[in-house]
C-alpha cells in the first residue's frame, strides 16, 4: 500500500494571516444567521401561542443581557450583509449589451435594494 | 450526498445567504434592539398577532427561517473541511448539518400551517 500524504497545516491556520482571519469571520457570522433564524421562528410561536407567551418573550427580551448578546447579534449579522455584498460580484456578472457591468456596480445596486428593503420592512413592523 | 447535488445544496446557501444579507438586519433592529431598549413601542399582542397570523407573512417567514439554515448548514460544512475534515467523518458530518437544517425547515413549515 502506498502511504498517504499529510497535509502539514496547523489547526489554528486562521489566526496565522490576517486576510484568513478575515475570510473566518466572514464564514462564523453563519452561527448567528442560523441564531437569528430560530430565535424569530420561537417568537413566531410565542405570539400564535397567546398574550401570555408573548409577554414573556417580550419580557425576557428586555433584560439587559440579552440586549447585549443581541448586540453581538446585529453587528455580526451586519458583517454577513456586508461581506455577502462585497462578495456578490464574483457570483453575478452581469452583462449590458456586450459590456461586463463593473463589480463596484453591482455592489452598489445590492446595497440600494437592502435600503429600499429595510425600509420597507421598517414600515411594516413599526 | 453532498458530491452528486453540489448545485441543489450550493443554490440554497446562495438564496439563504442573499435573503439573510437582504432582511436580516432590519428584522433585528427592530424586533430585538429597539423594541426591547424602549426606543421605538414593541407591538401589542394584537397587533403582532394580526401580522403573523396573515396567510402572505406566514409565507414569508417560512422563506425568511428556513432558507438561511441551509445557508448556516453550507458554511459551517465548509469551516469543518478548512479545519481539516476529511475521510469517513465527511459524509455524516454533512448529513448531520444539511438534516438539522432539513428538520428546522420542516418544524417552521408545520408552526406555520398549524399554529393560529
Amino acid at each position: 500500500m502506498t502511504k498517504r500524504y499529510e497535509r502539514q497545516i496547523p489547526g489554528w491556520w486562521v489566526f496565522t494571516k490576517k486576510t484568513w482571519f478575515v475570510f473566518f469571520l466572514r464564514e462564523i457570522t453563519c452561527i448567528f444567521v442560523a441564531l437569528f433564524a430560530i430565535f424569530y421562528l420561537r417568537f413566531a410561536r410565542a405570539i400564535y401561542a397567546g398574550p401570555e407567551a408573548y409577554a414573556d418573550y417580550v419580557e425576557k427580551m428586555r433584560e439587559p443581557w440579552a440586549i447585549a448578546l443581541h448586540c453581538l447579534f446585529f453587528v455580526a449579522v451586519l458583517w454577513h450583509t456586508i461581506t455577502w455584498f462585497v462578495a456578490a460580484p464574483k457570483a453575478m456578472r452581469p452583462r449590458i449589451g456586450n459590456k461586463l457591468v463593473p463589480p463596484r456596480a453591482v455592489i452598489a445596486g445590492h446595497y440600494a435594494g437592502w435600503l429600499v428593503v429595510s425600509a420597507g420592512l421598517m414600515w411594516i413592523l413599526l | 450526498m453532498k458530491g452528486r447535488y453540489k448545485a441543489f445544496w450550493w443554490s440554497l446557501f446562495a438564496i439563504g445567504g442573499m435573503v439573510s444579507a437582504m432582511l436580516y438586519p432590519a428584522h433585528m433592529l427592530v424586533t430585538m434592539l429597539l423594541g426591547p431598549a424602549g426606543v421605538v413601542e414593541m407591538p401589542t399582542w394584537e397587533q403582532a398577532h394580526a401580522l403573523f397570523s396573515h396567510p402572505l407573512f406566514r409565507i414569508y417567514l417560512v422563506v425568511l427561517i428556513a432558507l438561511p439554515l441551509f445557508h448556516a448548514a453550507h458554511r459551517v460544512m465548509a469551516a469543518f473541511m478548512d479545519f481539516g475534515l476529511r475521510g469517513p467523518f465527511r459524509n455524516p458530518t454533512a448529513m448531520i448539518l444539511y438534516g438539522a437544517a432539513t428538520a428546522v425547515a420542516a418544524f417552521t413549515i408545520f408552526t406555520m400551517v398549524r399554529m393560529m
